[in-house]
């Protein structure tokens, strides 16, 4: 048995067995065998065991009352903790604690489906239920709703939500969080918005409540074990479809995404995108192959990124744009031809674009008869991720970089200048060649996404120079002023530090509340960069 | 994408009901004949189905060249206790799979499954 740190072997062995007292023996995980099941499968610290973070062990319950029980249990012990919903969060650290030696409070038993509102189109659901299992009940029930499934789909709703995840029918998902219910450090439980009103029927309607909001804080943190949580859900839509606007001119991109932002805030679009097609050729990802075109390589391995007119000058050798936009439509038909016609008029005021309707797709849909990239924003899950990310060779997995930058061409473009720069004086071609040039993510209203994944590889030496090129790339970006939204656990301190606005206010504030809320500092210690007083470092 | 959609058309292999707390005991199947096959429907054929651009389908079929079936479930050299050891333990991009995911006695099944006899 390896007890948490700072809990003596005489006192996790009494803990270990109280929970056992109440959830049941076999739902205690304490052998080694067992424990190992909780180590992050994508750890960056492949074949780096005495960096890796570990469970001491894992509790499932099932019900509020044990989760309850366990904390109380927690506190008494001064057991760290650190909960899960489904446990699949790859690629930001997977179902391992951010503090090492945390007893894992596995929520995946929890996995009811409390109520689902056709009227009001919200669904309440527990942590334990994946986007999977709430696609299947939607449909097997006949709720005219869709869930917002992120990639991949046997994710939590809850634990994505919280996690600030991206959903391919709602973009947001943690905008459409619509109260919750949270174990508190001490055992106690509250519910936020009209949910503490003891007797509301508003809970999943109106999120405010009264007072300060406070549904936030159970974001990213260690304030709270969510055990329930509502969501917002999109009504099925008539039918949805899809357009791309595309030009050789590699300066079209600036008004082509300008244009596509005003569509967007008009509600007329519900997801874009942005690319330059001709630099992301050479990209092994996206469901798509290499095209291995030399001259882009040779253009992009220039530390200006090369010259916009030499990318014209190539995009129409090859036939293959320099920019490129496209939009998610849905609707009553009647409002998406309207919207596609809006759309169409909109960019033919940029001379030389090429505008094209996508294929519609009318609901229901039969998933056998839809490209599988598209899945994710008709509302289905799915693990297409997987096979986009295979094709990509034999890893150990891989840890995210999670870039936010302004939905601007003139960001597209130096973000990935920048970032191109900076692994070409890495010297790591594999990890440069794997980035490529990334098209910007426009699942977000007023952001661009761009995701950068670090494979991990068998060899510990290269592992380790990822890690300080990540890092590197981290304070880069955050120098220029863009944000980190999601983080794997190795570098949550890391990205928490780049919030350092008045001598990093935002943490003192959260490490204050920490210090109220959770006094013993038995909740996901470190989540964030958030430590409990006893491990802060001075 | 005919994996896919077995997958996603599986019989509801969670409780339905509200206020019913499901652990990953064995549910019953609609469709499966086979123990474990409803299990391996819900949790492998997402990536091991029968189409070749699933993760699961790829790796294999980029490991075995062909020289062994690339889908698992037409393989008929599979060990029981391999079976279970990988998917525990996961193998390179496939992570693990927990208890509270797949219980000690739905894995066994999925062995099985896979292990059967096959005409």
């Amino acid at each position: 048995m390896t007890s948490p740190p700072g809990v003596s072997d005489a006192d996790f062995a009494i803990a270990l067995q109280e929970f056992a007292n109440v959830i049941g023996k076999s739902w205690v995980f304490s052998s080694d065998e067992d424990k190992a099941l909780y180590d992050d499968s994508y750890t960056p610290f492949f074949n780096e065991p005495a960096q890796q973070l570990h469970a001491s062990a894992a509790v499932a319950p099932s019900s509020v009352d044990q989760v309850q029980a366990i904390v109380r249990i927690a506190n008494t012990y001064k057991v760290p903790l650190y909960a899960t919903s489904t446990g699949r969060n790859l690629g930001y650290g997977g179902s391992a604690p951010v503090y090492s030696g945390s007893v894992i409070v596995d929520l995946k038993r929890m996995n009811r489906i409390i109520e689902v509102s056709d009227s009001a189109a919200y669904a309440l659901v527990e942590p334990g239920v994946s986007f999977f299992d709430l696609h299947q009940y939607l449909e097997q029930n006949s709720h005219p709703l869709l869930c917002s499934p992120p990639e991949p789909g046997w994710g939590s709703p809850i634990g994505n939500a919280l996690d600030h995840g991206v959903g391919g029918v709602a973009g947001d998902n943690y905008s459409m969080l619509a109260g919750i219910e949270a174990v508190l450090p001490d055992g106690d439980i509250v519910r936020t918005g009209m949910g503490a009103a003891t007797t509301s029927r508003l809970w999943q309607n109106y999120r405010h409540g009264f007072g300060p909001s406070i549904d936030g804080l159970f974001c990213q943190s260690g304030l709270g074990i969510v055990t329930k949580a509502g969501f917002w859900l999109t009504r099925r839509p008539e039918m949805q479809s899809s357009f791309v606007v595309t030009s050789f001119n590699n300066d079209d991109l600036y008004p082509m995404v300008r244009a596509m932002q005003g569509l967007r805030d008009q509600g007329i679009v519900f997801t874009s995108g942005a690319d330059s097609p001709i630099r992301s050729a050479n990209n092994d990802t996206n469901g798509a192959r290499s095209k291995r075109i030399r001259e882009a390589k040779a253009l992009l391995d220039q530390r200006d990124g090369g010259a916009a007119s030499a990318w014209s000058r190539l995009a129409r050798e090859k036939n293959i744009p320099a920019a490129m936009v496209k939009a998610g439509v849905r609707g009553p038909a009647r409002m998406v031809a309207a919207a596609i016609e809006e759309a169409r008029e909109t960019f033919g005021k940029i001379p030389g674009i090429t505008f094209t309707e996508g294929e519609p797709i009318h609901f229901p849909v039969d998933p056998a008869k839809v490209p599988q990239s598209q899945l994710g924003s008709l509302g289905i899950p799915n693990l297409w991720a997987f096979s986009r990310t295979a094709v990509q060779g034999t890893s150990q997995g891989h840890y995210y970089l999670s870039l936010l930058i302004r939905p601007a061409a003139e960001d597209i473009f130096e973000a990935n200048t920048m970032i191109r720069r900076i692994l070409l004086d890495a010297k790591d071609e594999a990890l440069s060649d794997g980035f490529g040039w990334r098209p910007a993510d426009g699942s977000l209203s007023k952001a661009y996404i761009l995701i950068m994944d670090f494979l991990i590889t068998g060899d510990v030496a290269l592992n380790q120079r990822r890690r300080e090129t990540f890092k590197r790339l981290l304070e880069a970006m955050g120098t220029r002023g863009w944000g980190t939204y999601r983080a794997p656990a190795a570098f949550q301190d890391l990205v928490m530090d780049q919030y350092s606005f008045n001598n990093h206010a935002l943490r003192r504030f959260h490490e204050t509340m920490k210090d109220a809320i959770d006094p013993n500092g038995i909740f996901a210690a470190g989540r964030s960069g958030i430590w409990p007083k006893h491990l802060r470092k001075a | 994408m005919r994996s896919t959609r077995h997958a996603l058309a599986a019989a509801a292999l969670i409780c339905i009901p509200a206020g019913c707390s499901q652990d990953p005991a064995p549910p019953t199947p609609k469709t499966a004949a086979v123990p474990g096959q409803a299990t391996y429907e819900r949790w492998c054929s997402g990536c091991h189905g029968a189409d070749p651009t699933l993760a699961g389908t790829h790796a294999l079929q980029q490991r075995y060249q062909g020289s062994v079936p690339a889908v698992l479930e037409d393989r008929t050299d599979l060990a029981p206790d391999t079976i279970k050891l990988i998917v525990r333990n996961g193998m390179n991009l496939m992570p693990r799979t927990r208890k509270t995911e797949i219980s000690d006695a739905e894995l066994d099944a999925v062995a099985a499954y896979l292990t059967r006899s096959k005409p």
